[in-house]
C-alpha cells in the first residue's frame, strides 16, 4: 500500500544524513546501543526514502508543503501628541535613526519615500531589506512595502488614530513577514514572533519618549563600578 | 570620583570611577552634598532585589549643587542648590501632567523587562536595580540628573542641607502615606514600622490632624522617636499581641487607618512570620508580608491600608477574605515625589516639621560598607545614616 507523503524535501535530506551518521556510530557499539542506534537509523533511512512518516500522521504534521505562510505580529503604544504631530513625526522616516533602530535610509537611494530596513544580527552582521513607501494617508496611516518580491518582510504599517483620551494618539505598528523553507520556514516564523513583537515595542516606546519627552531616555555611557581598575 | 557600588549581596565597597557626563540634552550633574541611606536600600543590601548588577553605583536620597547642565536645560544654573526626587520622571507624559510622576512613561530605559514582570512599567528610579532603569544612584561624589528640568527642586539657601535631604524620598513618601488614609480628625491611624518612612508618615498624620496615632515596631528607641513624631500610643509588639492592643486602643472598633512602612522584610514572631522565612529561603515567595497580614487582619471596617513599605515580588497567604469582608481599601505604589516637595518645604520653613530629628548618624561617605552593615543589624541605635561624598 502505497501511503501519502508527509515528510518535505529538506527533512528527507536531513533524516538521510542523520541516519548515515547513526549506521556509523552504531557499528562502533555493542549491544543495546548498536541496536537502538541502527533501529533509529532504519526508521530514519524509511523516513528519508519513502516521504513518509508514521508520528507525523498521527500528530496531523505536513512539511512538504512549499508554500511559506505570511505572519504578522502587531503592537501599539498611545502617545501624548496630536495625529498631525504624530503622523509628520514618523513620516520624516529619514530622520528616524534613533527611533527606529531598524529602519535607515538608503545611502544611494535617492528615490522619495524610498528606506532600508535593516536586522541588527550577532557578530556585527547585519541583513537589509529596501522598503518603499506605497500609501501614505495624512495623518492616518503610512504604508511601506518591499521594493523586490522576494523579500521576506511583506509589508510595514503604520496606523494613526485618536485616544482615548484629548491630545492623544494611538500608534499601531504591524510587520507582516515571511520565512522561506516551506514548514520549517513557518516553524521558523512562528518562533520568531515575540521577537518581532519585542522589536515592534521597543521601537513604539522609543518614539513615545521622543515625541512626548524629547529624549530617549538612557544609561548608556553611564559611569559604574564595573569601570574602575580594582574591580574584580 | 568616589562612589558607594553594590557588588552582590551584603558587599558594598567604595570605589574610585570616571566622573559622570551628560547623556542626553534634559540632563545635569549635580556635585552631592549630602546623601542618605534608606531603609528600601538595604534590600539591595540583603540580595532581595532583581536584576542588579556588580558596580552599580547605590543612593536614591541626596542633593547638591548644579555644576553641569545639558542644552535643554534652561531653568537651573550652574551654582544652584538642588534636592533630587529619587523619581524620575519627564514631567511631560499623561501621568506626569495628572502629577503621578512615579508612573512616568518615559524615564525608565529598561521598561520593556519592566513590563514583563508587571504588565506595565512604572518611572526609573536612581541605583535601584536594572529593572528600574539601571540609573546610577547619588552616594558618589557627582550624579547625572536626568530630566533635570523638573527633576532638580531648588532650595533656599537659609534652610541647611540636613533640614531639606529628606525631601527626596522619606519626608514625601511618608506624607504620601497618610494623606492616601484621607484622614478625617476623629481617624486612629495605626503605622506598623517606626523606621523613617514611618516615622514620618506619623508626623504626617499629625500633620493632617489624626485623632489617633498609633505606632508599632519592636525597638525602643524608635519608638521613642515615634512619641517625638506625634504618635499618642505605642505597641511594642515583641512584649505584647497587637491585635490585641489595636483592640483596647480603639474602643474594640479597630484602626479607621492602617499605614504598612515595613515592606517585604518584615520581622515578627508567630507561625506566620516562620512561614514567611522558611519560604523566602526556598525562594517559594520573594516578599515577607508578616506585617501585611496583620494589618489586613487588625483593620477596622471600611478602612483604608496605605501602603509606602516596598514590595517587589509575590507574597502568598494573604487574607483576602479578611479584607474583602471588612470592605478595604488599598493604596500604594512609589511616591510622587515631585508633587510634594513644594508644600513639604513649606512646613520645614515655616517651623511645623524639623525633619533632622530622626539623623542619629552622620559619616562620610568612606565609611558607607560600615554604615550599610550596622544600619541593617543595630536598628535601635541606626535610625538614619546621612553621610558626605566630601569627607
Amino acid at each position: 500500500m502505497t501511503r501519502r507523503q508527509n515528510v518535505g524535501k529538506l527533512e528527507r535530506i536531513s533524516s538521510a544524513g542523520l541516519a548515515g551518521l547513526l549506521v556509523l556510530g552504531g557499528l562502533k557499539q555493542r549491544g543495546l546501543k548498536r541496536l537502538l542506534s541502527l533501529s533509529t537509523a532504519g526508521f530514519l533511512a524509511y523516513r528519508a526514502g519513502s516521504g513518509y512518516c508514521p508520528a507525523y500522521e498521527r500528530l496531523a504534521l505536513d512539511s512538504t508543503s512549499s508554500a511559506s505562510h505570511p505572519r504578522s505580529a502587531q503592537d501599539t503604544v498611545t502617545i501624548l501628541a496630536d495625529p498631525e504631530r504624530t503622523y509628520d513625526f514618523v513620516r520624516d522616516l529619514s530622520a528616524r535613526d534613533d527611533i527606529f533602530t531598524r529602519f535607515h535610509l538608503l545611502p544611494s537611494a535617492e528615490e522619495e519615500g524610498q528606506v532600508l530596513w535593516r536586522l541588527d544580527l550577532p557578530l556585527q552582521r547585519s541583513y537589509s531589506v529596501p522598503l518603499r513607501l506605497v500609501e501614505d494617508r495624512t495623518n492616518r496611516s503610512i504604508t511601506l512595502e518591499p521594493v523586490k518580491d522576494d523579500s521576506p518582510i511583506l509589508r510595514i504599517h503604520f496606523k494613526f488614530t485618536e485616544g482615548r483620551n484629548e491630545g492623544e494618539t494611538r500608534v499601531d505598528l504591524i510587520a507582516d513577514y515571511k520565512i522561506p523553507g516551506g514548514y520549517m520556514g513557518n516553524q521558523v516564523a512562528s518562533l520568531l514572533e515575540p521577537a518581532v513583537r519585542t522589536m515592534l515595542r521597543s521601537n513604539l516606546l522609543r518614539l513615545k519618549s521622543k515625541l512626548e519627552a524629547g529624549e530617549i531616555p538612557s544609561i548608556e555611557g553611564q559611569v559604574s563600578g564595573r569601570q574602575q581598575r580594582s574591580y574584580r | 570620583m568616589k562612589a558607594v557600588c553594590w557588588f552582590g549581596k551584603e558587599d558594598v565597597r567604595v570605589v574610585t570611577v570616571p566622573d559622570p557626563s551628560i547623556l542626553n540634552p534634559r540632563d545635569a550633574i549635580v556635585k552631592v552634598s549630602l546623601t542618605a541611606i534608606c531603609g528600601s536600600d538595604l534590600h539591595l543590601y540583603n540580595g532581595f532585589i532583581p536584576t542588579m548588577q556588580k558596580g552599580d553605583i547605590l543612593g536614591h536620597e541626596f542633593m547638591g549643587e548644579i555644576v553641569e547642565t545639558g542644552s535643554e536645560v534652561h531653568n537651573l544654573q550652574v551654582g544652584d542648590r538642588v534636592v533630587i526626587p529619587f523619581t524620575i520622571a519627564c514631567g511631560r507624559c499623561r501621568f506626569c501632567q495628572d502629577q503621578l510622576w512615579s508612573l512616568c512613561d518615559n524615564s525608565n530605559p529598561n521598561a520593556l523587562v519592566a513590563e514583563k514582570l508587571y504588565g506595565y512599567s512604572p518611572s526609573g528610579l536612581y541605583g535601584y536595580s536594572h529593572l528600574l532603569g539601571g540609573y546610577a544612584g547619588g552616594q558618589a561624589e557627582y550624579v547625572r540628573v536626568p530630566y533635570a528640568d523638573v527633576g532638580a527642586f531648588k532650595v533656599p539657601d537659609h534652610l541647611s542641607d540636613e533640614q531639606v535631604l529628606f525631601l527626596s524620598d522619606i519626608f514625601p513618601t511618608g506624607y504620601m502615606a497618610a494623606e492616601n488614609c484621607d484622614i478625617k480628625p476623629t481617624d486612629t491611624v495605626a503605622v506598623w514600622g517606626c523606621g523613617p518612612v514611618g516615622l514620618f508618615a506619623i508626623r504626617s498624620a499629625a500633620l493632617l490632624n489624626a485623632a489617633q496615632i498609633i505606632a508599632i515596631d519592636r525597638f525602643t528607641e524608635r519608638l521613642n522617636l515615634a512619641r517625638i513624631a506625634g504618635a499618642t500610643d505605642l505597641i511594642n509588639y515583641e512584649q505584647e499581641s497587637v491585635l490585641e492592643a489595636l483592640h483596647d486602643l480603639t474602643g474594640g472598633t479597630g484602626p479607621d487607618k492602617c499605614i504598612d512602612a515595613v515592606g517585604l522584610e518584615a520581622h515578627g514572631i508567630g507561625i506566620s512570620a516562620g512561614y514567611d522565612y522558611v519560604k523566602q529561603k526556598l525562594q517559594l515567595e520573594t516578599d515577607r508580608a508578616h506585617a501585611l497580614r496583620q494589618i489586613i487582619q487588625g483593620c477596622g471596617k471600611n478602612g483604608i491600608i496605605s501602603m509606602p513599605g516596598v514590595y517587589g515580588g509575590v507574597v502568598d497567604k494573604l487574607p483576602l477574605g479578611a479584607a474583602f469582608s471588612k470592605g478595604l481599601t488599598f493604596r500604594m505604589g512609589q511616591t510622587h515625589v515631585h508633587r510634594y516637595m513644594g508644600r513639604l518645604l513649606q512646613h520645614i520653613e515655616e517651623g511645623g516639621v524639623d525633619p533632622t530629628f530622626l539623623i542619629t548618624h552622620r559619616l562620610s561617605i568612606n565609611q558607607a560598607p560600615h554604615a550599610y552593615r550596622n544600619f541593617r543589624d543595630q536598628k535601635d541605635e541606626w535610625v538614619k545614616v546621612v553621610m558626605r561624598p566630601g569627607e
